[in-house]
């Protein structure tokens, strides 16, 4: 919705529909918008590993992967499975984030499911310039898997734009 | 001071006091303060079990906690079930129906949130939900897909989960 100047009211003046529905109905609406997730379109190299690890993830494993932003402020979410898990075997896997080219810092959240090679696992959501680094909470280095890694996730970070 | 579709106003209506407080006032308080949650009234047919021929009992009192925070077509919705009881044929998924407050509106994208905790039958075991799009309720899960263990007031859960819906104004 388009934004309106206030109107200054005056005495007598006959107040319709028309006036009420941009002054109040259209500026609300510029005020609190309504928002459209962004589907972030694929592409492998947005999944990683640190220090050698490799994570692929096909087209065909991802199940969903959005985001919306209000200016420094990104929701991000994803759902991958059936992905593969290999290379130098370390703690941290990466995504990168759609929008955000600089240092952020994430809410501290959990994944909402991950299964590590088949193996349901408590894992930490952590931050490292434009990645979400995901890391075992017992601190553990991730198993090396094929088509059986799981990562499901909702996340509010802030991001520099 | 919830958050509401900004209303389409129509020539020749009676603009009272009370769309006057709604659409304008609690409007614009709304922007400027920290909103408070809105407290969802309990209703034990929002609890269902997702396997037909399970049961999820939710008793008056075992709903501690059941608010939402809505911004636009942004929410976020926070339950607290307490000694809740699971019967019937074994089922991996519990349902929040959110009917009551999302109206129309139905889930857009797929989202989920760790349980912050769980005690299923009286075991502490990790949890998740997750909320589907297309549909306007919560599924609760252990998060290892397991079927929930039968129990008799004995199954409590504790989460917040965001999700956006497709209204527009």
């Amino acid at each position: 919705m388009a934004w309106t100047m206030p109107r200054t009211w005056v005495p007598g003046e006959m107040v319709d529909a028309a006036l009420l529905n941009q002054q109040l109905r259209d500026n609300l609406a510029h005020l609190v918008p309504n928002v459209t997730p962004v589907d972030v379109a694929y592409s492998a190299s947005l999944w990683s590993g640190l220090s050698g690890m490799t994570w692929t993830v096909q087209s065909g494993d991802v199940q969903w992967q959005w985001y919306y932003r209000f200016g420094q402020r990104l929701t991000f979410s994803m759902g991958v499975q059936a992905t593969s898990v290999g290379g130098s075997l370390g703690s941290s896997l990466t995504v990168q984030l759609p929008v955000g080219t600089g240092q952020f810092v994430a809410v501290a959240v959990r994944v909402a499911r991950f299964l590590d090679n088949s193996v349901d696992r408590e894992i930490l959501i952590g931050s490292l310039a434009n990645l979400l680094t995901l890391s075992r909470a017992d601190g553990a280095n991730f198993v090396a898997s094929t088509n059986a890694t799981l990562a499901e996730l909702t996340v509010d970070c802030v991001v520099a734009v | 001071m919830s958050w509401t579709t900004p209303r389409t106003w129509v020539d020749g209506e009676f603009v009272d006091a009370s769309l006057m407080n709604a659409h304008v006032r609690e409007q614009l308080e709304h922007m400027v303060a920290s909103p408070l949650p809105t407290n969802v009234a309990y209703s034990g047919g929002a609890f269902t079990n997702g396997t037909p021929g399970g049961t999820w009992t939710v008793d008056s009192g075992d709903l501690t906690t059941f608010w939402y925070y809505r911004n636009a077509n942004r929410w976020r919705a926070s339950i607290r079930v307490s000694t809740s009881s699971i019967g019937g044929t074994a089922s991996s998924q519990l349902r929040i129906s959110m009917a009551s407050f999302l109206g129309g509106a139905t889930i857009y994208r797929n989202s989920s949130a760790p349980m912050r905790r769980l005690f299923d039958n009286g075991t502490l075991r990790p949890g998740m939900v997750f909320c589907r799009a297309g549909t306007n309720y919560i599924e609760c899960y252990r998060r290892d897909i397991g079927l929930w263990t039968a129990s008799t007031n004995n199954t409590t859960f504790t989460f917040t989960v965001q999700f956006v819906t497709n209204v527009n104004f």
